[in-house]
């Protein structure tokens, strides 16, 4: 006991001490349970999906697969549908995310000011955002719905159109439909982001820019876009990564049709992988998604590291 | 488990359920409907026992015809129920008077199948090679893509799912259409529906192919990595057992022959039953292959090709010949 005690003293006084060895290991054991569900859940699976990917899996049983090497991976780029569903989800992230971060930046600029009742609306803004992605596609495809849908009785009580639209019935107009369904979901959390960096943009900054002769638009362009710039930088990147990664809003809204118009990569890889049941060919599949994801990552986070840098500047 | 009656060709090919044929009563090949033992069969093997039967029919409006002065006998062939969409049209009783489950999805395949089967075409001739781009295939989708152009089939068919189907035709928004048994039951429905007591069921209507009902039936399995095999089947001959069937015919219509005679059975749902007897007797399937669901997918993008009429019927479904033929080969 005395020995044990003696040892147990010196090191409890040791634990204290910043960077210690007791208080490095106290912090291990706090980490652990962390760590073990990052890797079962993160680092496990994406090493599993890669081992996958390198063979002919084509059954959800357990079992020896033939090893095929890189083939799934040159599979993919001789696949032509994959052309197809590539291009598509190109589309939906470049103009969802642009829409997004104009709109965003708009209806920040806008809860920025003065406005009575600002936290109604501010309030309100996250609606959208707060509506889980299923339920949006649900609401949408109602909304769309060429028989019954909002959208055509509104155009015919507003005397615009009284043939209905088929808003979902042709590729490209489905594509872009859907895609105001996600910017009006998505554009929320970009206001969120614009919103708090303009929160840091000092008022008198733009005191000093009247006295110089700035007009307002002058001021944005020169003073507050600059100063948003780290924000920016990051609400796009994350936008991006999750634009390119689209299943959900497709699943439920248009299944892929129509003509395959609004297949996207995701969409296609789920279907590969469970619905014909290529889980060696959606693993590769799954996993250029995850390289296209960490390539975009890393822009994200060189992005920030320059914002950081020129803000320390 | 539960499955579709496209997957006993897969899952039986790669060992995830078991193959039953020996556990099989020969007896029950002649005391089941037709439609019922082809469920779970694949070359000839048992993968499961059939249960919940089901298949399309066409439900129509009986105010609407009544309207349009249109007898419903003439609903008895495809033909006849284009002539009676026209009338309909142009009556103004219905702008549209037909609508159709055409989503990219199963539900397309589903009824293009039972046109396929109506208009003499199969999907696959007899070595397995794609048979849908010749003859009936490619009339059927002709059929289909026509009857949009000539606004007698909603164009929001093409973006329709079987419920869609069931809440334009429940708000009396079209005059006929093809669904599954439930849309009967619902349709009727005075909390459901805008049309209660004005729906009745058919068969399909036939063509110069007969009037074959798209075989959508489920079957209970056992997993083959199961260890209580012998629990399992017993538990599902239980469950598909006639006397149990008949209990529940409310719910899911029996695979037995001759529950379909007897009155307690038929009282459950006397307008269904009659059509149900005659038409599960009488079903399509898909193509029985081992990677169906990615020759299917092929098969909706291009029917849809044709729909929307970026593609003649023959191209599309000539193109997805093409694009199935590597598929059926592997």
């Amino acid at each position: 006991m005395s020995a044990t005690g003696v040892a147990t003293a010196p090191r409890k006084k040791r634990g204290r001490r910043v960077g210690g060895k007791g208080e490095a290991r106290f912090a291990f054991l706090l980490l652990l349970p962390a760590a073990l569900v990052v890797f079962g859940v993160v680092l496990y699976p994406v090493a599993r999906t890669f081992v996958i990917s390198l063979f002919d899996v084509d059954s959800p049983l357990p079992g020896s697969y033939p090893f095929v090497g890189l083939s799934n991976y040159t599979r993919v780029f001789h696949d032509p549908a994959f052309y197809g569903v590539l291009g598509n989800t190109l589309y939906f992230t470049l103009v969802s995310t642009g829409a997004e971060l104009v709109l965003g930046i708009a209806v920040a600029l806008l809860l920025n000011t003065p406005l009575r009742a600002r936290w109604f609306w501010r309030s309100l803004v996250v609606l959208p955002w707060a509506l889980p992605t299923i339920v949006n596609g649900a609401l949408w495809r109602w909304i769309y719905n060429g028989q019954y849908g909002a959208l055509n009785g509104l155009l015919g009580v507003l005397h615009v159109s009284s043939t209905p639209i088929q808003w979902l019935g042709s590729p490209r107009l489905a594509l872009n439909m859907v895609i105001v369904a996600d910017v009006w979901k998505n554009t929320s959390i970009v206001v969120f982001f614009i919103l708090a960096g303009l929160q840091t943009i000092p008022a008198d900054l733009y005191e000093q820019a009247r006295i110089d002769g700035a007009n307002a638009w002058a001021a944005f362009w020169r003073l507050t876009l600059p100063l948003l710039a780290p924000s920016i930088a990051v609400v796009l990147v994350l936008r991006t990564i999750e634009a390119f990664k689209v299943f959900d809003i497709i699943y439920v809204m248009t299944g892929g049709g129509p003509a395959s118009g609004t297949q996207t990569v995701a969409f296609y890889t789920y279907q590969q992988a469970f619905s014909n049941q290529l889980f060696g060919y959606g693993a590769a599949l799954a996993y250029l998604i995850v390289l296209a994801v960490f390539a975009l990552a890393m822009v994200y986070l060189r992005m920030l590291r320059q914002g950081q840098m020129a803000g320390v500047e | 488990m539960l499955i579709d009656v496209i997957w006993p060709a897969e899952f039986g090919t790669k060992k995830i359920i078991a193959d039953v044929s020996s556990k099989w009563p020969a007896s029950w090949k002649q005391q089941m409907l037709g439609g019922a033992v082809a469920t779970p069969q694949y070359q000839s093997h048992f993968y499961g026992v059939p249960w919940i039967l089901d298949t399309k029919y066409l439900f129509f409006n009986t105010t609407h015809l009544a309207k349009a002065k249109v007898d419903a006998a003439q609903l008895d062939t495809w033909d006849g129920v284009l002539k009676a969409a026209r009338a309909l049209k142009a009556n103004g009783v219905t702008k549209y008077p037909l609508i159709w489950s055409w989503q990219q999805a199963e539900a397309l395949i589903c009824d293009y199948a039972t046109l396929l089967g109506a208009f003499g075409g199969t999907f696959l001739d007899g070595s397995g090679k794609p048979a849908f781009q010749n003859g009936g295939g490619v009339q059927a989708l002709e059929f289909m893509h026509q009857s949009i152009t000539d606004g007698l089939s909603n164009p929001t068919s093409t973006q329709s799912l079987e419920e869609d189907v069931r809440r334009v035709f429940s708000a009396g928004q079209a005059s006929m259409a093809m669904n599954w048994t439930y849309m009967f039951g619902m349709a009727n429905d005075p909390k459901q529906s805008q049309v209660p007591g004005q729906v009745e069921v058919l068969q399909t209507p036939s063509g110069p192919g007969g009037r074959p009902g798209v075989n959508g039936s489920m079957a209970l399995a056992l997993s083959a990595e199961s260890t209580n095999q012998a629990a399992a089947w017993k538990y599902i001959t239980y469950l598909t057992s006639q006397p149990v069937q008949n209990n529940f015919a409310l719910s899911s219509l029996p695979v037995w022959k001759s529950s379909y005679d007897d009155p307690a059975v038929v009282k459950t749902n006397p307008a269904v039953v009659k059509q149900a007897k005659k038409q599960l007797a009488d079903l399509i399937l898909r193509p029985q292959v081992k990677n169906y669901n990615a020759i299917s997918q092929v098969l909706q993008t291009e029917i849809q090709n044709a729909l929307l009429g970026k593609k003649s019927a023959q191209q599309a479904l000539n193109d997805a010949a093409d694009k199935t033929t590597p598929l059926l080969g592997a």
